[in-house]
């Protein structure tokens, strides 16, 4: 973005411009004085108090073009940090672009580029870089994720911390300043301690923010639940029977290919989208093979996976292809047919790995049933002790997995409809996935983790060094980084800091 | 008297006499005005040249050709390495000087030139006349100048407090002079006037020193001036002494608030945050009480003692009550009562880096007046507007010291592409480039300002004959190497260098941890049958031992270069009121079309770089 713009004041329409609506908001900022405003308005300037509201006409020449409620917010106690003067007018499209072009006209100011208003706040330091991100976030989301996300930064936790961090990095920074320029002033073991617990608070809020960025968010912007598995295995059906209720109003998501179907489901303040990968068959031809491809790519990005497996019409080369996939779930269709067990007996699925696993009829009802299906042995690539001896009722464990995994308890699945068991599990990975508030703006996580890297090696670092002046240079190496996350750290910043803490002048 | 000058300096303090000392080089008619009463290039508050940071400043005067170096060196009476436990790159010398001494000498230098007229009178009124400025004194002499400096330091409508007591006056028993809008109405002022202080000075026969802690000269800390012997001492080396305040101290300061100036409303200038009052640090840290004294004697034959961190405005009474609470003071006579003084400030914003009034050319400022505290910051500023008002005058080009390469660069710098709103004062922490701006490396760092100046003295001799030495030296800290051998391994350990278990440069051996750099080198090179000089040695020994961290650092701060290829709208920055004006100068002079370009402008802040490249992202 190469935006830079001049001085002039600016206005805009700070409300939508699609439609008529009852009320708009106008905002004009950066103007030198309010009373240099006085003829477009009717109401006597003089008398303004500071971000209240006040009734007026809009005139110009005795000519009247609005009843309005203003707002004037001055410099300094303003979002872009300029003089700010909001406007509540009647929400008329056509009012609306005629008071734009009053002020415009008659009042030397110029029309706001988009997001004018927030680069000004960025520019006077009201808002720092990454709380403009955060707006941004916050404005576009569309996951009740990323709208909270959005706001913390603007304004809530994570702000704080990146403050915090801040604060404490500006402290230490302070003490090798300190330990430097007035040696003679502070004391060393006091200069010491001070330096010790900032950098403890910075490490430990480093750490903090760190685990914030452990685990795969991309998962969780949009997340996807994906089912896979042969023609005729029941995707459709299951689709069909997740969409039923909670077919989401929103409805175009970009990317959406003719390989796959896909819809989005809203549950519980969530968007999921839920794509079904109809079009990928067995693997014994070229093309299907790039549809298995796609499928891979899919899956790997995806959410929440299911695979869906008819003991009847299964493909052993098939199965095999998703030997690298974690699933969350496992499905054995057609429960309801004759010789279900002894078909499924017959499936080799020793190298797939699943979280939970059940079987379920789609036929009987609109809504499906599903029943717990559950092994005697744990199940994974290495293990090929399942076959045949299958039981109901004992725990599955998968194995290979780097964490612990929730085996599957008895009253987690029962036997009933299949769409609240599987949304109760898929909201339940949400949950858990969500649980550390995951940092979802990539930039954030790659400053985070850098500048935890720095700070590990920083701390192995310093031990034991006695040359204040290599120390400085290693506070600095860190703060370049810092830099990247908060804004530059400047001289007067740590300067300031010295002088709130310290006694400084001998 | 010639009353027809090139250049005519208003202001006799530091930054008036090193204008004058340098102008006076020059082949120029140089005069100097200073109030009848007040001594030349005196120390009125702290008796001490140098400090973290100042003495940088001190060494790079003395680079240039200036006064301060050498006159510190004749009138030290004791010397302290600061910082010396913590690392080479950060130390700094101060020396504690005989006041008296310190006049006498700087007056002595200044009367040997021919050149240099100096005029004891209260300026009036200067004016402009067309190309020249026409001064006119309270006798009624009119002098006239092609170049005016002004450097009244505290005294435009100098205002002195003591307790309920309000003076006129630049500084104790000295007049004031009018103020700045009187004395040129179109010059710029901050709207906010400064204030700065000084403590009360005690009778040096009235003091128990043998309950203080002694601290005594360091005969290991190098003269400032560069063609001094480096350890010779001229005068007598007598210790300073510490002391600190208590409970009772600080609680008869608290229990007197509204008879405090600072306090009730009476000083409205803004006083420097890192040179607070006593009265500051009672009310400002409720929870400490006690606070460091250091007692430095004003001069070998002065009955006078300067008690350092305890600056106040108070009343006199309180003041007398006060001193007698700390130790070793029970007894204190107060000879000369502390006082606070306030006065106006020229808004360094409306100077160019030349410490020229942009919009009156001719006219410069330096020192106090232009809102810096501390005798080396205004002797800093003194030499530069000095040299420029003589090369401008010459036609010749001007001289702009890098803020990267000096501390009267980032100094300047910082002054004219801000209004400041405390009194300046130059800390370490203001470098970008602390690890290369040292002391031990002044000449190789000042040479080329030195070289724009066109003298040939012992100086520049001396300069070059160091430059040489350097050359030489850093050639072989690189081709020297220690073989793994027995013998070199017998030798290490004799010498107590650590292990030898590769091939190693002596550049490597420089920089391991737990050796003295200087030392080592000073023997290696011995033992090769070379001899050089001692400033050469350490130069390069300390040089060796931080490479790493000065390369790193620079790499680390231009990261910022991956962003160099950016394209940039310089139109567009030369109109941002983001950028200050200096900045949008060289923007509009050199038209970057990129950010790489943008970068490599002489004088562009790192602040401006950081907008431009926020901008960019």
């Amino acid at each position: 973005m190469n935006f830079y713009t001049d001085d002039k004041s600016i206005i805009a329409c700070s409300t939508g411009n699609q439609s008529n609506t009852a009320i708009a908001i106008i905002r004009l900022s950066g103007f030198k004085s309010l009373l240099d405003l006085q003829k477009f308005f009717s109401f006597n300037l003089q008398k303004t108090e500071n971000r209240k509201s006040h009734l007026t006409n809009i005139i110009f020449k005795d000519k009247v073009y609005d009843n309005a409620l203003f707002v004037y917010f001055p410099d300094g106690q303003s979002y872009t940090g300029e003089n700010v003067l909001e406007l509540s007018v009647h929400g008329n499209q056509l009012n609306i672009q005629r008071i734009l072009d009053l002020f415009i006209k008659e009042g030397a100011l110029r029309s706001a580029h988009p997001g004018e208003f927030t680069y000004r706040a960025l520019k006077n330091k009201k808002l720092s870089l990454s709380q403009v991100e955060g707006l941004d976030m916050l404005l576009n989301a569309n996951s009740s994720l990323m709208l909270s996300q959005g706001l913390d930064i603007l304004q809530g936790d994570l702000h704080a911390q990146y403050l915090a961090l801040y604060d404490s990095f500006l402290k230490l920074k302070a003490a090798v300043e300190i330990s430097i320029d007035f040696s003679e002033d502070v004391g060393a073991e006091e200069t010491q301690i001070f330096f010790n617990k900032s950098f403890e608070k910075f490490f430990k809020l480093i750490s903090a923010l760190k685990t914030r960025t452990e685990g795969n968010v991309s998962a969780l912007l949009s997340p996807e639940i994906v089912l896979v598995g042969q023609t005729n295995a029941g995707k459709s059906s299951l689709f069909n029977i997740l969409l039923k209720h909670d077919r989401s109003i929103v409805s175009n998501i970009a990317g959406t290919t003719r390989d796959y179907i896909s819809e989005v489901i809203h549950l519980e303040g969530i968007n999921f989208k839920l794509v079904d990968t109809a079009g990928i068959r067995e693997s014994n031809d070229v093309i299907e093979n790039i549809g298995i491809d796609r499928a891979m790519g899919i899956l790997s990005r995806a959410f929440y996976k299911i695979l869906i497996v008819n003991p009847f019409e299964t493909n052993a080369e098939y199965l095999k292809k998703f030997s690298d996939i974690d699933f969350d779930f496992l499905i054995f269709s057609h429960s309801d047919k004759k010789d279900f067990l002894e078909q499924l007996s017959l499936v080799n699925f020793s190298k797939i790995k699943t979280k939970y696993l059940s079987k379920a009829s789609f036929d009987t009802s609109v809504c499906g049933s599903i029943e717990p299906l559950n092994m005697s042995g744990p199940m994974g690539p290495d293990t090929i002790a399942m076959h045949p001896n299958f039981a109901l009722g004992g725990p599955i464990e998968p194995v290979n997995k780097s964490g612990p995994i929730e085996p599957l308890k008895n009253d987690s699945i029962q036997s009933g409809p299949i769409e609240p068991v599987l949304k109760y599990h898929i909201l339940k990975k949400f949950e858990v996935l969500t649980a550390n508030n995951p940092i979802l703006l990539e930039r954030h996580r790659n400053v985070v983790n850098k500048i935890y890297s720095e700070s590990v090696s920083f701390k192995n670092n310093i031990n034991g060094l006695t040359d204040v002046a290599i120390l400085s240079s290693e506070v600095n190496i860190l703060g370049y980084s810092l830099t990247e996350l908060i804004g530059i750290v400047s001289p007067d910043d740590v300067l300031n800091s010295i002088f709130s803490n310290f006694c400084i002048g001998k | 008297m010639n009353n027809i000058f090139d250049i005519l300096i208003i202001g006799g303090g530091h930054a008036g006499s090193e204008a004058a000392w340098i102008s006076s080089q020059f082949d120029l008619r140089v005069g100097l005005i200073s109030g009848p009463g007040a001594s030349l290039a005196s120390t009125p508050c702290n008796p001490a040249v140098g400090g973290v940071g100042k003495g940088q400043v001190v060494r790079e005067i003395d680079s240039l050709g200036g006064l301060m170096g050498i006159v510190a060196d004749k009138a030290g009476i004791q010397y302290r390495t600061l910082n010396e436990s913590k690392g080479f790159a950060v130390q700094s010398t101060r020396v504690q000087v005989d006041k008296e001494l310190y006049t006498k000498y700087a007056e002595e230098l200044l009367s040997s030139r021919e050149n240099l007229s100096i005029v004891r009178e209260m300026v009036k009124a200067v004016k402009r006349d067309r190309e020249k400025f026409i001064v006119t004194t309270e006798s009624g002499n009119i002098y006239s100048s092609a170049k005016v400096i002004i450097t009244t330091g505290t005294f435009l409508a100098g205002k002195l407090h003591t307790g309920e007591e309000q003076n006129a006056g630049g500084r104790v028993e000295c007049q004031e002079s009018v103020g700045l809008n009187d004395l040129l109405s179109e010059i710029k002022t901050l709207p906010n006037r400064f204030k700065t202080g000084t403590p009360p000075r005690i009778d040096r026969k009235s003091i128990n020193y043998s309950v203080m802690e002694p601290q005594e000269s360091d005969f290991g800390t190098r003269n400032f001036h560069s063609l001094s012997e480096p350890f010779n001492r001229n005068s007598k080396q007598v210790p300073c002494y510490l002391t600190r305040t208590n409970s009772e101290t600080l609680s008869i300061i608290r229990a007197n608030k509204e008879r405090s100036p600072i306090f009730n409303g009476q000083i409205k200038g803004v006083g420097p945050r890192y040179c607070p009052s006593i009265e500051d640090k009672a009310f400002r840290y409720t929870e400490k009480d006690v606070h460091h004294v250091f007692v430095e004697p004003e001069g070998l034959n002065l009955e006078t003692i300067y008690p350092n961190g305890i600056s106040t405005s108070l009343p006199k009474d309180v003041q007398e009550s006060f001193i007698q609470t700390i130790s070793g003071l029970e007894n204190a006579k107060i000879l000369v009562h502390g006082y606070a003084v306030e006065y106006d400030v020229v808004d360094t914003s409306e100077l160019s880096r030349l410490m020229e009034y942009k919009d009156i050319p001719g006219l410069f400022f330096a020192g106090q007046v232009c809102g810096t505290s501390g005798y080396e910051e205004a002797a800093g500023q003194g030499i530069i507007a000095g040299i420029n008002a003589s090369l401008t005058l010459l036609g010749r080009e001007p001289l702009i010291l890098n803020r990267n390469d000096s501390y009267i660069g980032v100094m300047i710098e910082d002054l004219v592409s801000n209004k400041r709103d405390e009194p300046y004062r130059l800390f370490t922490a203001r470098s970008e480039n602390r690890l290369y701006v040292r002391e031990d490396n002044t000449i190789l760092r000042m040479n080329k300002y030195r070289k724009c100046l066109g003298f040939l003295t012992r100086l520049d001799y001396f300069q070059e004959s160091i430059l040489d030495e350097v050359e030489i030296l850093e050639k072989l800290v690189d081709s020297t190497m220690y073989y793994s051998t027995v013998a070199n391994k017998e030798y290490f350990s004799a010498k107590e260098y650590g292990t030898l278990d590769n091939n190693i440069s002596l550049k490597e051996l420089l920089r391991r941890p737990n050796i003295n750099p200087v030392i080592v080198l000073e023997a290696e090179a011995g033992k090769m049958g070379a001899r050089f000089h001692s400033d050469a040695v350490r130069t390069v020994a300390i040089a060796s031992k931080y490479e790493g961290y000065i390369d790193r650092a620079v790499i680390e701060s231009e990261k910022i270069n991956r962003m160099s290829k950016k394209r940039i709208d310089w139109e567009v920055l030369a109109d941002s009121k983001n950028i200050s004006f200096e900045c949008k100068l060289r923007i509009k002079q050199i038209r970057p079309e990129t950010f790489g370009q943008l970068q490599r402008i002489d004088g562009i802040r790192p602040a401006t770089l950081a907008y431009v490249a926020g901008n960019l992202v």
